[in-house]
């Protein structure tokens, strides 16, 4: 299947087309949700914001670079949104945080992917998203601190903390 | 994880994420749709708690008119009293010196129609008209403003002057204006300067006045007084030169 004739029917508001290029991307999608969100309703909702605008909004993909590259773009601007507007809420402190209950010792060599997301969504909502950006997806502090409206300093100090505090998490369950 | 580096750390996060899937619910694309569909947007537009906000901005919008309209119609009854309405009163009135001699205060009594009691304690029948409901009627200045028969007392102040005098009943109140008036009326005159005359000694006089004409008399041995000290309204003094150089021209006054 021809993603740009697909991509371009989609344009048109061909809602099959939608249809069919959301199911080729929805996991993807949906696991970087996942990531930002504290819990799995969270994500989705996250999930549902992000493909509403990137159907809504297709005019503001110019065609340079990736499809992929452009919908993880748009859901990682979902994902913060989502985030400052709960930033009121997200008063938890890292000292604070309850144990993990993760289903199989962690080693190095046996990490799963869903212990680590277990273990990462327990991190207070600011620590994992700068994680998650510098990390992850890539983003360096100048362009995290423009994106949180944050300073650089806060961004470095915030990922410090949050590897620090991981580091932590995963020595104790492999003790 | 003894002494993990934070590239280490960074690696196995960033390995386990970078192409993970995550299966979302299966109804998630449903609910998508139904954002896009525009008729959503109309549904939303005919939700429950639109056309509830809807229906009270239009009950507001009701009450609002219906007050104001009220306000309005009390306002324009309470207005000046018509020629006809009081013309109509007076013709129909069948109160007189007679049936009320004192012509003191009238009140009428509730439930009788047409009939009054006045302050000497005596019955007096007058007709009134039925549309009538709130009359405003000025007697020489004095506004009584009276409502309709069933709703309130109606107070009257008749006099036999009043009676008679029909045309005084007919009170339309008027405000008169008077003409605009310069502040500073400047009278068409030639050229002057202005010299006091002597000024009347019996009025005005104090003691401090006393003494300084006084003073002034010893100073100066002319026959003719020529500075005089004046009280005025607010406590000081004024000093009068009388007779002085100044050329008094003969004012033409027009």
């Amino acid at each position: 299947m021809d993603l740009d004739r697909l991509w371009k029917e989609c344009t048109l508001n061909d809602r099959k087309a939608q249809e069919q290029v959301y199911h080729i991307f929805s996991k993807k999608m949906f696991a970087i949700c996942t990531r930002y969100a504290k819990t799995t309703l969270e994500a989705e909702d996250i999930l549902q914001n992000g493909f509403i605008k990137i159907f809504t909004k297709h005019h503001l993909y110019d065609g340079k670079g990736s499809l992929e590259g452009w919908m993880k773009k748009i859901m990682v601007n979902t994902a913060i949104e989502t985030y400052r507007k709960n930033q009121i809420n997200n008063t938890e402190s890292i000292d604070q945080l309850p144990t993990i209950q993760i289903e199989s010792p962690i080693k190095a060599d046996q990490t799963s992917y869903k212990d680590l997301l277990a273990i990462i969504q327990q991190l207070p909502a600011g620590y994992r998203t700068i994680f998650n950006l510098f990390v992850i997806e890539g983003y360096s502090h100048k362009e995290i601190s423009e994106l949180l409206q944050i300073s650089e300093g806060n961004s470095k100090s915030q990922l410090s903390r949050a590897r620090q505090w991981l580091k932590t998490k995963l020595k104790q369950y492999n003790a | 994880m003894h002494n993990m580096e934070d590239k280490d750390l960074d690696k196995l996060f960033r390995e386990a994420f970078v192409e993970a899937e995550e299966t979302p619910h299966a109804d998630t694309w449903a609910k998508i749709e139904a954002n896009l569909n525009p008729s959503s947007r109309i549904k939303t537009i005919y939700s429950f708690k639109n056309i509830g906000m809807i229906a009270a901005s239009f009950t507001l919008i009701c009450l609002g008119g219906y007050y104001a309209t009220k306000i309005y119609n009390t306002n324009d009854a309470n207005s000046t009293l018509k020629k006809e309405n009081v013309n109509t009163i007076v013709h129909n009135n069948e109160i007189d010196s007679q049936s009320n001699p004192d012509n003191s205060l009238i009140k009428e009594e509730k439930g009788k129609n047409n009939t009054a009691t006045n302050l000497s304690g005596n019955t007096v029948k007058f007709e009134k008209p039925e549309n009538l409901n709130i009359i405003t009627v000025a007697n020489k200045g004095q506004k009584i403003e009276l409502d309709s028969l069933k709703e309130k007392h109606l107070a009257l102040n008749l006099t036999q002057s009043m009676i008679a005098k029909k045309e005084e009943l007919v009170i339309i109140q008027v405000t008169e204006i008077d003409d605009i008036k310069p502040l500073i009326q400047f009278e068409d005159e030639e050229e002057t300067m202005l010299a006091n005359t002597a000024p009347d000694l019996k009025e005005n006089k104090n003691i401090v006045t006393t003494v300084l004409n006084k003073l002034s008399e010893n100073l100066d041995p002319s026959k003719e007084q020529t500075v005089r000290f004046i009280p005025d309204e607010e406590g000081s003094f004024a000093i009068s030169i009388i007779n002085s150089f100044a050329k008094n021209r003969n004012k033409k006054r027009k």
